[in-house]
């Protein structure tokens, strides 16, 4: 089953395109990276997922129905800025929340006391908001987002700025919720943890998409055929090899262009010399990103008469 | 409970439970209560002192009336053995042989020295009665302290009566006859006589100043009091839900719409707390004192109309300008108008109050943002309105107040997801029309 469905979505501010014919299905039960730099669209795509805007074409289908209420009753979103009541006490807080989903009090009263237990803050329940620490209230802002038991979460930067311990915590209660068939969206910038955490990834760059699959997918498509290898025979024996483009040494091991089948120029190079290591490099998320993202030199050009 | 009314419960409960609500509610009646006991207490204790007056009486024949009447004065300034007002205290200067300027310069270096408060020259031809006064007669008071008139006053009155007793006694006419003849005639001002429906006529009733004035002020200083402890507040908690991102959390729950009249609800339910504990205490104090009929009950049911206008007309307004800011900062100037909006009826009350039949009155309580004000202010005094010009006021203001909260809640839809710079008039415009 598809959680989310967008056919063919557009939306413009001002004569600019936000977000340009998207099209996306994110499966169900899956943890599912939204990345992109700053400005890309990526806010604007999950404010219309959540009905908070309303594109200008296409459609958008969550479980099946537009996003339209109650549909999004079932969307739990923690925005990347943190904000709490500060003056209502951490009970005050969760319940407010988890009702505006329709949810009972009898229901809610039982997960909060559940949640906060989990998340070590069970002690905190009537203090208010204002005297927790940023990492309590970081942590009583997800329970916000998950108690009323949402289908599909929306996770914007959710581990930014806690520590090690807490951001492990709430990895495992993401990981559960996932166990639970909860779908997670999580937005990023850390690519290292999309890279661990995300069942497939999508990527969006100057509102248009620009990936879309599983980590070996992407990595697939945009590996540049570079093989690392360590020899008897050091850099020197690469040089009249066949189907070897460029070969950066790097001491103890060459990173090797090559031009060919990697299967072929294993074989040649096993012929010539022992080969103690050969590895095919897939480049890494972060590398992926900065190839897509980083600037032209059309980006960087001061527009004529904006110079000082 | 629809999620509207979750939201203004919640609304509700937050801004009550503050400590500021609690303190402002109570402190409200203390400072009334203390400005009373000030200004009693300043009316009879505040002066207290002696203030010793020169007098150079150049006609020779008044110090002896002025110095009793001085200590008649004094003596009248003493309750229970204890001085409630000032003391005046004459000296007599011997004139004779001394130039004026000489004179007027010795006596004006004691005053500077504090030997004296001040000092007075009567002119020698005070006494003649002459066919119209001339500057001549005028007395000179000399004082450092201008601003203290009461001794002024009471040198002016004081060597007034004892002038004018001479000027009688010369003219052969008897003073105490005079005052006997010349005392003022009195008004007593009455209500209207009632013509009962078996025939019999009530007795008109002597107005009342608490009905005519205390209790239509009294009441529209409660409106305005109670419009301004909440509906304000709205604009620093959409702000401030705006910067934290906590609006865009709640709108993906509930529609923009209902979040703001959820809010409107609460901070109406804040008011209308507020203005029923202290009519229920005012209420209490007129009962006490035997006043209650000062109020009739109609007059609550107009209030609570009143009230509720003025809340969802004013609140709406301050939540369009909170959701059109990205701080408090923005919002100060935007805020300027509106204050002066919500100000303007309370200065224009007195003149509603002189004249509430005037073309001036009727038109200023048919404007919706000041008809709440200065419409309950007519409808306290007697005689009443007309009973149209209620209803089309509270038609005209409903409608304002409705089309207040549609225009606020496209706003309101489109702010809560801007950041930056705050939007200008035309763009507000733009937002309302999308």
């Amino acid at each position: 089953m598809t959680a989310i469905e967008l056919r063919d979505v557009t939306k413009q501010f001002d004569n600019q395109i936000a977000v340009g014919a998207l099209s996306l299905d994110v499966p169900a039960g899956s943890i599912y990276g939204f990345i992109g730099p700053n400005g890309s669209g990526k806010t604007t795509t999950i404010r219309m997922v959540m009905d908070i805007l309303a594109p200008d074409r296409g459609s958008i289908q969550v479980f099946g129905k537009p996003s339209r209420s109650p549909v999004r009753d079932d969307i739990g979103y923690l925005p990347e800025e943190r904000g709490l009541y500060k003056r209502m006490t951490v009970r005050q807080v969760l319940r407010y929340y988890g009702q505006l989903k329709g949810r009972s009090l009898a229901d809610l009263d039982r997960a909060i006391a559940s949640w906060l237990d989990r998340l070590q803050l069970g002690a905190y329940v009537d203090k208010k908001v204002q005297t927790l620490s940023k990492g309590m209230s970081q942590k009583v802002q997800f329970i916000a987002t998950v108690i009323a038991k949402p289908r599909l979460l929306i996770l914007d930067e959710p581990f930014s700025g806690l520590d090690p311990v807490n951001a492990d915590a709430l990895r495992d209660a993401v990981l559960d919720l996932r166990r639970d068939g909860t779908t997670v969206v999580f937005s990023t910038h850390d690519m290292a943890t999309a890279e661990r955490l995300c069942d497939r990834l999508f990527m969006i760059f100057k509102g248009r998409k620009v990936l879309d699959g599983t980590l070996d997918e992407i990595q697939a498509a945009h590996s540049q055929n570079v093989a690392r290898v360590r020899t008897a025979g050091g850099a020197a024996i690469l040089d009249d090899l066949p189907g070897v483009a460029r070969v950066v040494d790097t001491g103890n091991a060459q990173d090797v262009e090559l031009s060919g089948d990697p299967q072929q120029f294993l074989a040649a190079l096993a012929a010539r010399t022992a080969v103690y290591q050969f590895e095919l490099k897939k480049p890494s998320l972060h590398d992926v990103f900065v190839q897509i993202a980083r600037p032209t030199a059309e980006d960087l050009a001061v527009p004529a008469g904006g110079g000082r | 409970m629809s999620r509207m009314l979750i939201v203004a419960r919640t609304e509700f409960l937050t801004l009550v439970r503050t400590k500021a609500f609690i303190i402002g509610i109570l402190a409200m009646p203390v400072i009334v209560g203390l400005s009373i006991v000030f200004q009693i207490f300043a009316a009879t204790h505040a002066d207290t002192s002696d203030h010793t007056l020169a007098v150079v009486d150049r006609t020779g024949a008044l110090y002896d009336t002025l110095a009793a009447a001085a200590d008649e004065h004094n003596a009248s300034g003493v309750s229970n053995g204890k001085r409630t007002g000032p003391r005046f205290l004459l000296t007599r200067v011997d004139a004779a042989g001394r130039s004026p300027a000489e004179l007027e310069a010795t006596l004006s270096d004691r005053v500077r020295r504090r030997e004296l408060f001040g000092f007075v020259e009567i002119p020698a031809n005070v006494l003649a009665s002459p066919a119209g006064a001339s500057d001549d007669e005028q007395l000179a008071y000399y004082t450092e302290t201008p601003s203290y008139t009461a001794l002024s006053d009471w040198i002016r009155d004081a060597v007034g009566a004892a002038v004018t007793a001479r000027r009688l006694k010369a003219a052969n006419v008897d003073p105490d006859l005079v005052k006997t003849l010349t005392r003022p005639t009195r008004v007593t001002t009455l209500g209207l006589v009632q013509r009962n429906a078996d025939g019999t006529i009530s007795e008109a009733k002597r107005t009342d100043a608490l009905q005519t004035f205390v209790v239509p002020f009294a009441l529209v200083y409660l409106l305005f009091l109670s419009v301004m402890a909440s509906a304000p507040q709205l604009l620093t908690a959409v702000i401030e839900e705006k910067l934290s991102r906590i609006s865009e959390v709640l709108i993906s729950s509930i529609t923009p719409f209902q979040l703001m009249v959820g809010k409107l609800i609460g901070v109406a339910s804040v008011s209308a707390l507020l203005a029923l504990v202290y009519l229920v205490g005012g209420m209490y104090v007129l009962a006490s004192t035997g006043h209650l009929s000062a109020i009739q009950p109609a007059l609550i049911g107009w209030f609570a109309v009143f009230l509720l206008c003025a809340v969802l007309m004013f609140g709406s307004v301050f939540v369009a300008i909170g959701s059109a800011c990205s701080d408090i900062k923005d919002s100060q100037s935007m805020m300027q108008p509106i204050m002066i909006l919500l100000v303007l009826p309370l200065i224009a009350a007195p003149v509603v109050l002189r004249a509430p039949g005037s073309t001036i009155a009727v038109v200023a309580s048919l404007i919706p943002t000041a008809t709440p004000f200065l419409m309950l202010l007519r409808l306290a005094m007697t005689p009443p309105p007309p009973l149209w010009q209620a209803c089309l006021s509270v038609a005209l203001t409903l409608g304002t107040a409705v089309v207040f909260v549609w225009a606020a809640g496209r706003i309101f839809r489109v702010g809560l997801l801007m950041q930056g710079k705050p939007p200008n008039l035309p763009e507000l415009l733009r937002w309302i029309r999308q």
